[in-house]
């Protein structure tokens, strides 16, 4: 469903090297002063800098949401289409031909995988938009060279021809991005909030050599927002309401894609609904003075980690009801 | 001329078994994941070149104007890498398992049977590879730089090494049909040897600074496990060392591994259905114990008992030679 805006949210965050880091440019450079393996540059803040591309954490972030879709569900399509909490491969660019030829909408999403739905296949586009994470103004960023040689096993001799060779890590500093996730429902919020306490605890890294003591991160959340564009607040009667319609909410209730739409529609695509969690932040009038926001900052009360715990509470629900379908 | 510091394992005859590795797509519920916590005691100096120079006094090694670094942390601590410990952890596992050599200088193609050839079809993979990756394979377990629990370094002077010449030298060659015997492992030393007159003054890790680390692990069998903690020298059967970075002949880059605890997840279905995750099993002591022997137990039939025999006697710690001076 990209032809409306129902939901949006954002999240905020900073990711510290905990260890070397290095997401290596693609080709080797013409400066001579610089190892064999370079960091991906580009010119942010004024400068050249090192940066830790969107698509680099959205692979690895998908890849990890995957795991844990098929960890706890299943890999493959289920017979019937009951069952909702399975991954396809994504690297199989046949797996979604068929879906590509299906004219409806609400169909390819609901015959998508659930992380596709979430991610993208090459019949729907992603919901999920990962920025760039450029440094953070202010916080000094330590780049150093290693160098790297393969030993063979025979010899005991430096491999000829795979060594030695140099790279540049990245051992300090902070990446700032965001995450944006649109017309999600709460599961989907849930999940995603999974996959990032994951890379935090270092149960997936990003970038080159991961299984040599690279690539791991720790993740520091700033703030997260929650957008409904279509909506207003009703401060008299502390309600969030939609606007063209009697739907109302309380002014703190996290809502799903599926919340905004009629139970026909929603059905349509296989959203929940109900698919609504209470929270303790009230929704506030967004810039404009139209639609509603809820805000989730890590200097109050309301930190961005409850907003995530909340949202794998409806992501638990889901969980237990494919655990009774089976 | 003193004997060679060194001893060739042989390859076994059999061809190794070739099966699809395990893969990242999902955590099986019929395999382990968890966290090994080493703990990592240098047994002789250890020296692991990061390949640049450095003023002994921007080190903090006094009395050595300039020598070959190793690499630190941003405070200042030895750190020993990740891929030195993962490079020398995979050359024991291949040796004691049926298996393909990961790294072979293409000029000796010709004469390492070709069973022996890296893996490339990354549907059939050799056991070292399953575990530890391949040509665009991704290995079921991760190593952490291992760092020093304290500040500071030595110097020391490594004597002056020369390369491996197999040209020269028929001993690393069958004689019937002139190819390759085996894999080439170092003794274990009682003391390393330093030459201040003639060395290449260097900053190493001296005797008895210790080194934390951890192994991730995701989908391993329990005998991929158990030969996995027997390279890393917990089978009381046959303990073993470790032997890395440079200066190998003259006795530096031993380290006794000890594993403090292993942490499991607890119920991945558990940890996958709350945000706070449920506490990881740590298992420390008595448990500890069993667990290890309940996976080493279950690498019998896996592990090459000639092989590990072999292997265990060379990186003895307690059968230690002596160094050897003079030519070699």
């Amino acid at each position: 469903m990209h032809k409306r805006y129902v939901n949006h949210c954002t999240l905020c965050l900073t990711l510290k090297p905990d260890g070397p880091v290095l997401i290596k440019a693609g080709k080797e450079g013409a400066d001579p002063t610089k190892p064999d393996m370079e960091f991906v540059e580009t010119y942010h803040g004024g400068g050249r800098t090192v940066y830790f591309p969107g698509s680099s954490l959205k692979g690895a972030i998908r890849a990890h949401a995957e795991r844990i879709v098929r960890t706890v569900g299943s890999d493959r399509r289920p017979e019937g289409g009951g069952f909702k909490l399975w991954a396809s491969d994504p690297l199989d660019q046949k797996a979604n031909q068929w879906l590509e030829k299906i004219e409806e909408p609400h169909q390819v999403y609901a015959l998508s995988s659930f992380t596709d739905q979430m991610f993208g296949n090459t019949a729907i586009a992603s919901r999920v938009r990962i920025e760039d994470a450029y440094p953070k103004p202010g916080t000094p960023l330590r780049l150093e060279e290693r160098n790297g040689v393969a030993i063979d096993r025979v010899f005991g001799s430096v491999a000829v021809g795979l060594g030695p060779f140099s790279y540049q890590v990245c051992v300090e500093g902070s990446f700032q991005t965001k995450i944006h996730l649109k017309n999600f429902t709460l599961a989907q919020l849930g999940l995603l909030g999974l996959a990032l306490r994951d890379l935090d605890e270092g149960w997936f890294g990003i970038g080159f050599a991961k299984s040599r003591g690279m690539g791991t991160v720790r993740v520091e959340y700033e703030w997260a927002t929650v957008d409904y564009p279509g909506c207003l607040v009703d401060e008299a009667n502390r309600q969030i309401r939609l606007l063209g319609s009697p739907l109302t909410w309380p002014q703190g209730s996290l809502l799903g894609a599926g919340e905004f739409l009629t139970p026909e529609e929603a059905g349509k695509y296989g959203f929940p609904k109900p698919d609504c969690q209470a929270v303790p932040v009230g929704a506030e009038p967004m810039p404009l003075g139209f639609g509603a926001r809820l805000t989730w900052d890590q200097t109050s009360e309301a930190k961005v980690e409850h907003l995530l715990a909340t949202a794998v509470n409806s992501w638990a629900k889901l969980l237990q009801a494919e655990a009774k379908a089976v | 001329m003193s004997p060679k510091p060194y001893e060739l394992i042989p390859f076994p005859t059999q061809p190794p078994k070739l099966e699809r590795p395990a893969g990242h797509a999902q955590f099986h519920p019929d395999r382990l994941h968890g966290t090994l916590f080493l703990t990592l005691t240098v047994q002789t100096a250890v020296h692991i070149s990061t390949g640049h120079l450095a003023l002994g006094s921007d080190v903090g090694v006094k009395g050595i104007p300039v020598l070959k670094t190793m690499t630190t942390t941003p405070n200042g601590r030895l750190k020993i890498q990740g891929s030195s410990l993962k490079g020398a952890i995979r050359a024991m596992y291949e040796a004691i398992t049926n298996s393909t050599l990961a790294v072979m200088t293409s000029r000796y193609r010709n004469r390492i049977p070709p069973e022996r050839h890296p893996c490339r079809n990354k549907e059939q993979l050799c056991p070292a590879s399953r575990v530890f990756g391949a040509l665009n394979w991704q290995g079921l377990v991760e190593f952490r730089d291992a760092i020093a629990t304290s500040a500071g370094s030595g110097g020391g002077s490594l004597p002056p090494l020369y390369r491996p010449r197999p040209d020269q030298c028929k001993a690393y060659f069958q004689k019937e049909n002139g190819r390759v015997i085996g894999r080439k492992f170092y003794y274990t030393h009682r003391n390393a040897l330093q030459d201040s007159s003639r060395g290449t003054p260097t900053q190493q890790a001296i005797q008895n600074t210790v080194f934390k680390t951890q192994i991730h692990f995701k989908n391993l069998t329990p005998a991929e496990l158990g030969t996995l903690l027997t390279v890393l020298g917990q089978d009381p059967k046959h303990s073993m060392l470790l032997k890395v970075g440079g200066g190998k002949p003259v006795g530096l880059g031993s380290l006794q591994v000890t594993l403090d605890k292993i942490e499991r997840p607890g119920n991945l279905k558990d940890r996958y259905s709350r945000y706070d995750p449920p506490e990881a099993d740590t298992l420390e002591g008595k448990r500890l114990q069993a667990f290890v022997q309940e996976q080493i137990g279950a690498a019998q039939g896996y592990i090459l008992p000639e092989q590990l025999k072999r292997l265990a006697a060379i990186l003895s710690p307690t059968a230690l030679r002596e160094p050897p001076t003079g030519v070699y």
